[in-house]
């Protein structure tokens, strides 16, 4: 049965007024903790900013070197290019005179996107987790593909191509990043790679950053929704960037548009009767 | 085998759109200026005789179907707008844009962060989206069997409150307001097979403390009206907007001290 009204009347009344937190927090006068930790006495000159990341998200401070890593992979969806979709986001948002906080905000949500960014977190993540699990049952990367990832729709493995272009060149400079640093490749990435081997023979498609982070952090223990928190602001680089450069432009001048630029292809003129 | 770094990066050979296509808006350029519209068009209708002569529920109406509504969809959707537009000041979307209004952030991010917050899956647009989608799945078959195939899950999920999108319980009990405003709109004349429905759904609920939710009932009002799962789910947030705006400026010209800030005492690190 649901919990009866009554219980959970004293469910909600237990919490009311109060904050119960695992995280942390401020004792006004006392310090400033996360998961135990003195963020002021034992994080700040210490850590480095993607360590307490992962901290606060996971409740566990990694090595030093993943928090590396995880930079890495930021700088590399990071590129200042407004033709991206979410960079444009932050050009208009610049264009129009915006806080930086609302225009970069603005690239940061569009790049909630089930094509590219950190939309494509989950999915990616739980195409590689069931690939390992379908091979160590005994099945091989043809039938997972088959059964898996080829649709009526053609090819859907998330984690595998990407938009505009073949070939993903930030999956070779992260593999460099990663084997400096002096990581081995888990079974995630190993068949991660299987599953690249496969579809570049029979799709002519490679696998794609997201697809590389996820399997390397499924390696490394992180679960799907650590890493979709963990990458929610992974492109906020290059927004801030478009941004800038368009809210430096004059007013107007970033993408204008003609009004025959735009093609209507609607129902004729018409008037209210 | 091949290693990734082996792999060439190629464009790929999509064919891009040279101009923006669109079957909502048409302008006609100014003689002197091809970037100055003299006369502009919604779904072919004039803009400024649109000003003259309809009302904004009419405008929402035919943005989004390209046609005006008729009198009885006009007084369904202007009676579920007005249902949805203050959720209430405990309601968190409400909260989080007073709790921003209150430590003064800038007024212009108010309505984007309570509609921010009316994105989730819970009581915002992906739990109306959904909702509509059940709704449209289950309408040709008996409410009531749909209702005893779906109650054991209050079984087996003693946190279940949503039994399915758009029904189930607040706070733990049937949402007796929105059970009302049901039947508010249920009377109204182009109230039709989704929210007779949705009633008999609601009804068999009822007896295991559930029911319609406010997300329930704007389903199955959109879905009535003929809109989209999607647009349907942007008309939630929409009309929840005039609420969050007005509780937000409420706040915003008051003192930090105005909402509750939890003391050392009631804050509790397990």
């Amino acid at each position: 049965m649901t919990m009866n009204e009554q219980d959970y009347i004293s469910y909600l009344d237990s919490r009311r007024g109060k904050i119960i937190t695992s995280k942390g927090g401020w004792r006004i006068g006392k310090g400033v903790t996360s998961h135990n930790y003195s963020l002021l006495d034992e994080l700040v000159g210490e850590a480095g900013f993607f360590q307490v990341l992962v901290l606060n998200i996971t409740g566990k401070l990694p090595e030093k070197r993943l928090t590396q890593w995880l930079e890495a992979t930021f700088i590399c969806l990071s590129w200042p290019d407004p033709r991206i979709w979410c960079n444009q986001i932050g050009s208009f948002g610049g264009s129009l005179r915006t806080s930086p906080v609302a225009g970069i905000c603005a690239g940061i949500m569009a790049s909630d996107s089930s094509i590219y960014g950190p939309g494509t977190v989950i999915p990616a993540t739980r195409f590689i987790r069931s690939a390992v699990k379908f091979i160590e049952q005994g099945g091989t990367v043809p039938e997972f593909i088959r059964q898996k990832a080829v649709t009526r729709l053609g090819l859907q493995a998330p984690g595998y191509a990407r938009p505009i272009a073949k070939g993903d060149e930030r999956v070779s400079a992260m593999t460099r990043v990663a084997e400096k640093l002096g990581y081995t490749e888990g079974k995630h990435i190993k068949t991660a790679f299987q599953i690249e081997q496969y579809l570049l023979e029979k799709y002519g498609e490679s696998i794609n950053l997201a697809g590389y982070i996820m399997a390397f952090l499924s390696d490394q223990g992180f679960d799907e929704d650590s890493i979709h928190r963990l990458y929610s602001l992974c492109v906020n680089g290059g927004i801030h960037a478009c941004y800038s450069e368009a809210y430096d432009s004059p007013k107007d001048s970033f993408q204008p548009l003609r009004c025959k630029d735009i093609e209507y292809t609607g129902i004729p003129a018409r008037t209210l009767s | 085998m091949t290693r990734h770094s082996d792999i060439e990066v190629r464009k790929r050979e999509d064919t891009f759109s040279r101009t923006i296509k669109t079957k909502i808006w048409d302008e006609d350029p100014c003689e002197n200026n091809p970037y100055v519209a003299k006369q502009c068009r919604i779904h072919g209708y004039e803009l400024a005789e649109l000003s003259k002569s309809i009302s904004f529920t009419d405008a929402i109406y035919l943005n989004l179907k390209g046609e005006l509504p008729s009198t009885a969809q006009k007084q369904l959707l202007d009676a579920i707008f007005v249902a949805l537009s203050n959720l209430g000041p405990r309601h968190p979307a409400t909260r989080a844009v007073m709790n921003a209004a209150v430590s003064k952030t800038t007024p212009g991010h108010l309505l984007p962060i309570g509609l921010s917050m009316l994105s989730g899956q819970c009581a915002g647009f992906i739990e109306v989206e959904n909702a509509i989608r059940f709704i449209s799945k289950h309408i040709n078959k008996p409410a009531a069997s749909v209702a005893a195939d779906l109650l054991p899950q209050l079984e087996a999920d003693t946190s279940c409150y949503m039994l399915t999108p758009g029904f189930g319980q607040h706070n733990g009990s049937i949402d007796i307001v929105a059970q009302s405003l049901a039947s508010v709109l249920n009377d109204k004349k182009a109230a039709s097979r989704a929210l007779a429905w949705g009633m008999a759904f609601s009804s068999a609920l009822n007896h295991h403390n559930c029911g319609w939710l406010l997300t329930g009932i704007a389903a199955a009002c959109f879905f009535d009206l003929g809109f989209t799962p999607k647009a349907g789910a942007g008309l939630f947030q929409i009309a929840a907007t005039p609420g969050l705006l007005a509780h937000g400026l409420e706040m915003s010209t008051k003192p930090l001290t105005a909402m509750p800030f939890v003391d050392d005492a009631n804050y509790h690190y397990e």
